[in-house]
């Protein structure tokens, strides 16, 4: 019963640091703007993100990062200032596919067949140890006591 | 010279054919009991002979091209468009894999490579080789094909032939140029060889799981050449591309992922099968489709379906990808159907908590993110297909979704190795977790202490997970080191660090293993440490200097220079770390004068803390003053010592295993009384029970 509040109490901390990691965050414009900057591909078709474009004399990465600059120094939220990149430019300009219901398959898809596979994984293995006819315990006997422990004792760490 | 590499090309065709033809009849005949004219033994050895002529033909045709490239040919084609005059000599070499039918060329001669040396070491077993080898020339003829018809190598210019050529790619005038693709290939090629064996075995029944032995080299092999390949072709994308970074997951590089992950897979699943005769099926398709995913791999990339940055990849082959992608799937598929029943498993699953178990979750995880990768990859094309939009599925979708499949990776690297096999207790797992478990929180508390705030952004949240986890798996690893070495120096009187290396002698492939392991956790606080990047930008004058973590960067001069292959401009920074002058980088921009294009030359001091990497960006037009970015890349020399120490635990892991050796010694020259030291295992009573038994 302790142990159960102890483990109930330490799931519910958990659950708040997790919180806490992943809705907490830093929000200064430079920060956003990096971040942001890393969310956005530049479209001079170097296949790069926004932050990352290095082409000396992109047509294109100087404005945009011009343009995202003014867009948070306005105050715009981020979800605004990708529907503007994205009218603008297409959705290609989005590093990661957002805003619409089949887009979020992209997100959902993988951990789904992740847990998918891992409750197959428990059912299979839950059906082989059904199947299995359980072996005969090793007699305990005095060599084999012996054996094991001096085994335990030489491979005590 | 031209003509003589295209009648190679023709010649190595009709002898796979031959190979393929003649070597299907026999096996034919020799599993029917029927004979023709010929006696089907005499029939196969004709095929082998013909298969190995067939390598003799493709290197024929490799030299023409390379040689053709030495001798400034520009009247084939390839020469002209991949090569110049003014091209240093490796770089000539390395045009052979620079572009579509060099590349094409370069695996159809490793594989009739492979599979010279599959055919010379035929006794291994007559007949499995006698079917992988069929296989193997059916995989050849596809390739031939394409060289002789699709993208031939040595198509002729039309018309007046230019005095000199376009040049090579300047992103590929680089050293590691010359032995990534190569290394690459060999990994993507390499893994024929397991498809070849396990198609063969499995479609004449081969009994036991010898087969298993035999692969398992190969696999080991190619794994280590893929390997080396993938963190070649980041370190030249680090080096190279200027950006700051080692991966993008461009379609490209996830190809050459995707068949990496299965094959890791492969080689941990495979495990089972020899200890305990279980996942047969699974063990089969992950070959298979580790095979297939390299060539799906190449499909996606060489047809345009998908963009990349990769310039070769756009090609019209990509039809000839897809038909042979599914004619494998279909042999493949009815093959197993037809033999099924043959791989029934001989043991069952006894309890969850079991090595057994952890592999069967590693290579679900490993699936796990292979799919992912996949269908980030495949996602742009599905999008279109649905909504009717191309979508970008990039760094950002891959960082948030893989990532935490490689943690939960990492997890079960420390863990896996912990397990008993069967069936551990809840005993056990005390005993051998305790000490792993304390280091990974201890890790994380120290982390936390120091100032690391995962609340603030994702990245750092997951650079503790993976610095805490990775001080578990080394914990857990040194554990079992020193549990192993202290029986044998209890035994045998030797130092600890000797003992470990005997104990590593004795079991090569158990303890090469936990060097892998080892090295995987290096990669990861490698990988970790990018979440501490830090970036600026100056347009700098002579004397001006800048700051960025420890270092003081000054700007000594900056100039220009060119010579017949291009014209450069480069800056001399002289890099200060508190009074003293630790380096002096020369960051430089060229501009190839045979193919008009430009090119960063990334200057780096490297150590062990960190990589202080500075481009030179360019001119700005109206001051005339030369732009230069910094990054300070906190630990990324981990990531290429890492790929080291896994290299490393490969070699170890292919030696051949000393313990018999050791043992019948041991029984010659050692103290009779003194009984011979138990091999260490993680901690249970069923260990116990079977102590005398091989390991892995």
């Amino acid at each position: 019963m302790k142990l159960r509040s102890i483990l109930n109490r330490g799931a519910q901390l958990a659950s708040l640091g997790i919180l806490v990691a992943l809705t907490a965050g830093a929000t200064d414009a430079s920060a956003r703007f990096d971040r942001d900057s890393h969310q956005l591909m530049c479209v001079c078709s170097c296949n790069q993100l926004l932050g990352e474009c290095n082409h000396v004399g992109c047509p294109d990465s100087e404005n945009m990062r011009a343009q995202l600059a003014a867009s948070i120094a306005k105050g715009d939220s981020d979800d605004t200032i990708f529907h503007q990149f994205q009218e603008q430019y297409g959705p290609v300009v989005l590093a990661a596919p957002r805003f619409t219901l089949f887009n979020h398959v992209a997100w959902i898809v993988p951990p789904l067949i992740l847990f998918l596979g891992i409750g197959g994984v428990l059912l299979i293995v839950r059906n082989w140890k059904l199947r299995t006819v359980p072996m005969p315990a090793v007699p305990d006997s005095a060599a084999f006591n012996s054996v094991r422990d001096r085994i335990r004792r030489e491979t005590q760490v | 010279m031209p003509e003589f590499g295209s009648f190679s090309l023709l010649l190595a065709l009709a002898l796979s054919g031959y190979t393929l033809v003649a070597g299907a009849v026999a096996l034919r005949q020799l599993a029917t009991g029927s004979r023709g004219r010929i006696a089907p033994d005499r029939l196969a050895e004709t095929a082998r002979r013909a298969g190995i002529g067939a390598f003799f033909a493709v290197t024929c045709a490799a030299f023409a091209l390379v040689y053709s490239a030495f001798a400034n040919d520009f009247s084939v084609s390839y020469i002209l468009h991949h090569s110049n005059r003014a091209l240093p000599g490796p770089y000539k070499f390395a045009a052979l894999w620079s572009g579509q039918e060099g590349s094409l060329l370069l695996w159809a001669w490793l594989l009739t490579g492979y599979g010279f040396v599959l055919r010379m070491r035929h006794k291994v077993d007559v007949m499995l080789t006698a079917y992988a080898s069929t296989i193997l020339a059916g995989i050849q003829i596809f390739f031939l094909l394409l060289l002789n018809f699709a993208a031939p190598p040595f198509s002729l210019v039309q018309g007046q032939v230019p005095t000199d050529g376009f040049g090579l790619n300047p992103l590929l005038q680089y050293p590691e140029m010359v032995i990534h693709p190569p290394m690459l290939y060999l990994g993507y090629v390499g893994f024929s060889v397991p498809f070849a064996f396990a198609l063969g075995a499995l479609m004449m029944r081969y009994p036991g799981e010898k087969w298993i032995h035999i692969t398992r080299r190969w696999t080991m092999v190619t794994w280590l050449f893929l390997t080396c390949g993938i963190f070649l072709g980041a370190h030249w994308a680090y080096s190279v591309l200027g950006w700051g970074g080692y991966w993008g997951w461009d379609p490209v590089e996830n190809a050459s992922l995707m068949p990496w992950l299965t094959g890791t897979a492969f080689l941990h699943s495979v495990m089972m099968q020899e200890k305990r005769g279980m996942m047969k099926n699974w063990n089969v398709w992950l070959v298979f489709s580790t095979f297939m995913l390299c060539i799906l791999g190449t499909d996606l990339t060489r047809s345009g379906l998908v963009s990349s940055v990769h310039a070769f990849a756009q090609s019209s082959i990509g039809n000839w990808f897809t038909g042979f992608l599914v004619i494998v799937l279909a042999v493949c598929l009815f093959t197993f159907l037809l033999q099924r029943d043959h791989l029934k498993s001989e043991h069952k699953l006894e309890s969850l908590v079991s090595r057994e178990s952890s592999f069967l979750f590693n290579n679900l995880v490993l699936l796990a993110a292979c799919f992912t990768i996949l269908w980030g990859t495949l996602f742009p094309i599905i999008s279109e297909y649905v909504q009717g939009n191309r979508v970008t599925v990039g760094a950002p979708f891959y960082n948030r979704v893989a990532l935490p499949i490689g943690l939960f990776l990492l997890f079960l690297t420390g863990i896996g190795p912990l397990l008993a096999w069967r069936s551990a207790s809840f005993k056990s797992i005390r005993h051998n977790f305790v000490l792993p478990g304390a280091a990974t929180a201890t890790t994380a508390i120290v982390l936390l202490a120091v100032g690391l705030r995962p609340w603030n952004d994702q990245a750092t949240l997951y650079s503790l997970v993976a610095f805490s986890l990775g001080a578990g798996v080394v914990t857990a690893i040194s554990t079992e080191f020193l549990r192993g070495a202290n029986v044998i120096r209890r035994h045998t009187g030797k130092g600890l660090f000797a003992s470990m290396v005997q104990l590593t002698r004795r079991n090569t492939r158990r303890y090469g293993g936990y060097i892998v392991h080892f090295g995987v956790v290096v990669i990861f606080i490698g990988i970790a440490g990018g979440a501490f990047k830090q970036s600026r930008e100056l347009e700098m004058n002579n004397g001006q200097n800048m700051s960025i973590g420890p270092y003081k960067i000054v700007m000594e001069s900056f100039t220009e220079d060119s010579n017949p292959n291009y014209d450069t401009e480069f800056a001399l920074l002289n890099v200060f770390r508190g009074n003293k002058k630790v380096t002096q980088l020369a960051p430089e921009k060229r501009f190839y004068t045979a193919s008009q294009q430009p090119s960063t030359m990334v200057a780096n001091h490297s150590t062990l803390a960190w990589d202080l990497y500075v481009i030179y960006a360019g001119k700005n037009p109206e001051s005339g003053l030369p732009i230069i970015k910094v990054f300070l890349n906190p630990l990324m020399a981990w990531i290429w010592i890492g790929v080291m120490v896994v290299a490393v635990g490969t070699l170890v892991a292919l030696a051949p295993n000393l313990s018999a050796a050791l043992a019948s010694s041991r029984t010659r020259t050692a103290e009779p009384e003194r009984p011979p030291a138990p091999e260490p295992q993680p901690m249970d009573e069923p260990e116990v029970a079977v102590a005398g038994r091989s390991r892995h």
